[in-house]
């Protein structure tokens, strides 16, 4: 018990406040994800994309003085296009591994174009972007989201989403339109995240090219792999899991932590392969 | 249906077995003999679980319940729940239904590929497939091409060889006509007669196409889903007017 | 300017030829289990800090701490292959998953041990240079390096075509089934593929060490991705491919820092993959039939 109070003995209610503000945020661009990942669009890329929508945002900002709630719907739009644009160059022509590696590789580019650009700051990173996200905003922005992915789940297109992802030439028989049902899919999912993008921006009011990099991707993977494709309110757990979980495994000691976190998604993959919240046939 | 097996000398004695994948029964209760130089072929329509039964002989699946046992000459083997390279090494040779070549290797290399695991005198295996070439002429032709660039027919000769390049005792085909035009076909099932009879081997034939297997074959089991439904010598199959009408499409 | 470039030549061809080691090693595991091993780059981690702690310990020989090394990478290999690999039963997403994390346990787990600092590196020997024609200079460590790296690729193209176990392992590569049939133990080779890769692994991260002349928990990450890179460009199960890819990735990479500076190092590789995955999405020598659905 002492132990347990000396761990949390710190925690102060803002702390605990500022940790769910992060977990919301996170929880967004993650959720983006998951729109792409229902329709078996798996992309390993994903921070790039975030990281599209938070330059995105940072410009308008600080460049073009955009109040955020007029940039917040425009970097969502940005979003969708760049969506398109995945989904023109990768998703229409790749599947599988390949698109994961594609996505990857995709979002690796524009890393090293963001580090080679003056204009966006380069390595150093884009600064002085206003602090605005905090935990009143995503109160705004969260429960519409909610609203639309239950929709989309309980519509045609969801329906569709899950066909094209368990077989796209079964599903193409069936009637279904899988090359618009993808774009469907990249413009829905870029949109929300678009949205996590300019709330990130908005949060950490510095952005550097790096923390867009593979190991953001495969963190929104995992949170999605461990609440399993059934729901998205698996996401909304998976994500829990991921952010909150290093805060509970152990000590304070951050390497001890990422460490005993590894260890956790190992037996996790042995114990419950299907995700945390997934029917059996759901991969 | 009773098997007369007093006068026969079984190699192969598969006794009651039933394969399942996960829940699902693929075959149950499936029991059958193969006696000394003979040819049996196992038949029935799509998805009677024929060449789940072969998979469970050649070790690539266990069976759920029941024994196999096979008789090398010297010591009878038990050979249910073994896996398939331990029984390559008593003597079985299995040729699948598809993917039977190593697309990415020449023609030498497949038939090298069938003994270097199985033999350890390397003169032998060097011996062994060169005889085998000049025995199937045509791939001596295409000793240097890469067998993925093979006809279907030409494909199936170099299964058929490889099996033997370690002598086997037994030999497993599943469905050896699939893909083949008639005229092929004609060529490989007369090759299969030679080989047991100039070589003593005895196989076990799954087979859909019912006519050149009771021409070839000694005996004949027929499965119906899951299940033996009929076993006999093969003119009294072609006689059955029952199994004629359901299976043999006549 | 001509001996700068032929120096960056040379730096393009030894880290080319690691590249290459890495992307066989990928390509070892891939062929034999039909998976992806993302605890590759981790594994390399290892086996350059192996050769570390060998010298930590007291012992001050050079190879016998690269066999130490190497040894060391191998048994994490085989222990990544026996935890997070062989109980998730083929299931390919969940094992990219599992080595993920086993790859973030490792680095994790070396952080803690060394806080993380970069750590200077022995080298074999003292270089010496010698002058090949007029200014163009070549260093006895830089000979060393492509020599061995370069041999270890032969080394392992010889075993692949010509040995009973090199033989089984493309026979598995191509058709496990039919591996069975012809009396391959299958299982075996699985484990003997995940432990040559692993070797190759702890290989590829000592001669990296000992070309940039320190290593830090987090090395893997960078050299596993490039790994990747030519794995997918090169096509997957294409040994040869690897090889050339890795050759002329590593030699643009560093023609790339001579034009516009280090930067854009990183940005001739990725683009190069985009590109290649959108012009011939199964790679340049890569076959059709081989999709990335099983992987």
């Amino acid at each position: 018990m002492q132990g347990l109070t000396a761990h949390f003995g710190g925690i102060t209610w803002a702390f605990v406040l500022d940790l769910f503000t992060d977990y919301g945020l996170f929880l967004v661009s993650a959720l983006g994800l998951y729109v792409l990942m229902s329709a078996g669009q798996v992309s390993l890329g994903h921070a790039g994309m975030v990281g599209i929508a938070s330059y995105s945002a940072a410009v308008l900002a600080v460049k073009f003085h955009v109040p955020f709630w007029l940039s917040l719907p425009l970097t969502g739009c940005i979003g969708m296009v760049a969506g398109m644009v995945y989904c023109y160059l990768l998703g229409w022509r790749l599947s599988g591994f390949y698109l994961a590696i594609g996505t990857f590789a995709f979002g690796e580019m524009m890393i090293n174009i963001w580090l080679t650009s003056d204009y966006l700051g380069g390595a150093i990173g884009f600064s002085g972007i206003p602090l605005l996200a905090r935990w009143p905003v995503l109160l705004i922005v969260l429960p519409p989201i909610f609203y639309a992915l239950w929709r989309i789940e309980h519509s045609r297109i969801g329906l569709a989403f899950r066909a094209i992802r368990d077989n796209e030439t079964v599903a193409g028989s069936m009637g279904i339109n899988v090359a618009r049902t993808k774009l469907m899919a990249w413009m829905i999912g870029g949109f929300i995240t678009g949205l996590g993008g300019c709330l990130h921006a908005h949060r950490v009011t510095v952005i550097t090219p790096t923390e867009f990099g593979i190991y953001t991707s495969v963190t929104m993977l995992l949170a999605i792999l461990m609440g399993g494709l059934r729901t998205f309110w698996g996401t909304v757990l998976g994500a829990a899991v991921i952010y909150f979980g290093p805060w509970l495994t152990t000590t304070s000691e951050p390497r001890d932590r990422l460490m005993f976190y590894a260890a956790l998604i190992v037996i996790l993959m042995i114990l419950r392969p299907q995700g945390l919240l997934a029917s059996r046939a759901a991969r | 249906m009773p098997i007369s097996v007093s006068d026969m000398q079984p190699i192969l004695t598969v006794d009651r077995i039933e394969v399942r994948y996960g829940k699902v029964v693929a075959a149950t209760d499936i029991s059958l003999v193969i006696g000394k130089g003979e040819i049996v072929t196992l038949l029935g329509p799509n998805g009677a679980g024929k060449t789940s039964v072969l998979k469970a002989i050649a070790g690539l699946v266990a069976p759920a319940d029941g024994r196999i046992a096979f008789d090398d000459g010297k010591t009878v083997h038990e050979l249910a729940g073994k896996p398939g390279h331990v029984l390559a090494k008593l003597g079985i040779a299995h040729v699948p239904a598809q993917n039977i070549v190593l697309p990415r290797m020449t023609v030498e290399e497949n038939l090298e590929v069938g003994g270097r695991f199985l033999m350890s005198d390397r003169a032998a295996l060097q011996r062994s497939v060169r005889s085998l070439m000049d025995r199937f002429p045509i791939l001596a032709e295409r000793r240097t091409q890469y067998a993925g660039l093979l006809s279907g027919g030409e494909q199936r000769q170099l299964a058929i060889a490889r099996a033997l390049v370690a002598k086997p005792r037994l030999m497993l085909l599943d469905e050896p006509s699939i893909g083949l035009a008639p005229k092929t076909l004609g060529e490989i099932f007369g090759l299969l007669k030679r080989i047991n009879r100039e070589d003593g081997i005895e196989m076990l034939l799954v087979e859909q196409n019912v006519v050149k297997a009771l021409e070839l074959a000694n005996r004949a089991y027929v499965m119906r889903v899951g299940a033996m439904d009929f076993s006999g010598p093969c003119e009294d199959l072609a006689r059955d007017e029952r199994l004629a009408n359901a299976y043999l499409g006549s | 300017m001509a001996e700068y470039l032929f120096e960056q030549f040379l730096i393009g061809i030894s880290t080319g030829a690691i590249y290459a080691i890495v992307a066989i090693g990928y390509n070892l595991v891939f062929g034999v289990m039909n998976v992806l091993n993302l605890s590759h780059g981790a594994v390399m981690m290892v086996g350059s800090f192996g050769v570390l702690l060998l010298f930590y310990l007291g012992i001050d020989n050079f190879w016998l701490a690269v066999a130490f090394g190497i040894a060391l990478a191998l048994v994490t290999g085989l222990l990544v292959e026996r935890i997070a690999v062989r109980p998730l039963k083929g299931n390919w997403w969940n094992i990219k998953v599992a080595t993920l994390g086993a790859a973030m346990f490792l680095e994790n787990f070396v952080t803690r041990l060394t806080d993380g600092r970069p750590m200077p590196y022995p080298r074999p020997f003292k270089p010496v240079y010698y002058t090949i024609v007029g200014d163009f200079e070549v260093s006895n460590v830089q000979l060393f390096l492509i020599a061995c790296s370069l041999g270890l690729m032969v080394a392992m193209m010889l075993f692949l075509r010509h040995t009973t176990p090199g033989k089984a392992i493309r026979v598995v590569a191509q058709n496990p089934d039919l591996a069975q049939c012809v009396g391959v133990n299958v299982q075996q080779t699985m484990v003997l593929g995940f432990a040559l890769s692993a070797a190759l692994a702890g290989c590829a991260g000592i001669l990296n060490a000992v070309t940039f002349g320190s290593t830090y928990p987090f090395v893997g990450q960078f050299l596993g991705l490039k790994g990747l890179v030519i794995l997918i460009v090169a096509g997957i199960g294409n040994v040869r491919g690897c090889l050339i890819v890795a050759l002329v990735l590593g030699v643009l990479e560093s023609f790339s820092v001579v034009a516009g500076g280090s930067q854009y190092r990183d940005l001739v590789a990725y683009s190069a993959l985009v590109l290649t995955l959108l012009v011939r999405p199964h790679g340049l020598f890569g076959e059709e039939g081989r999709t990335g659905r099983e992987i």
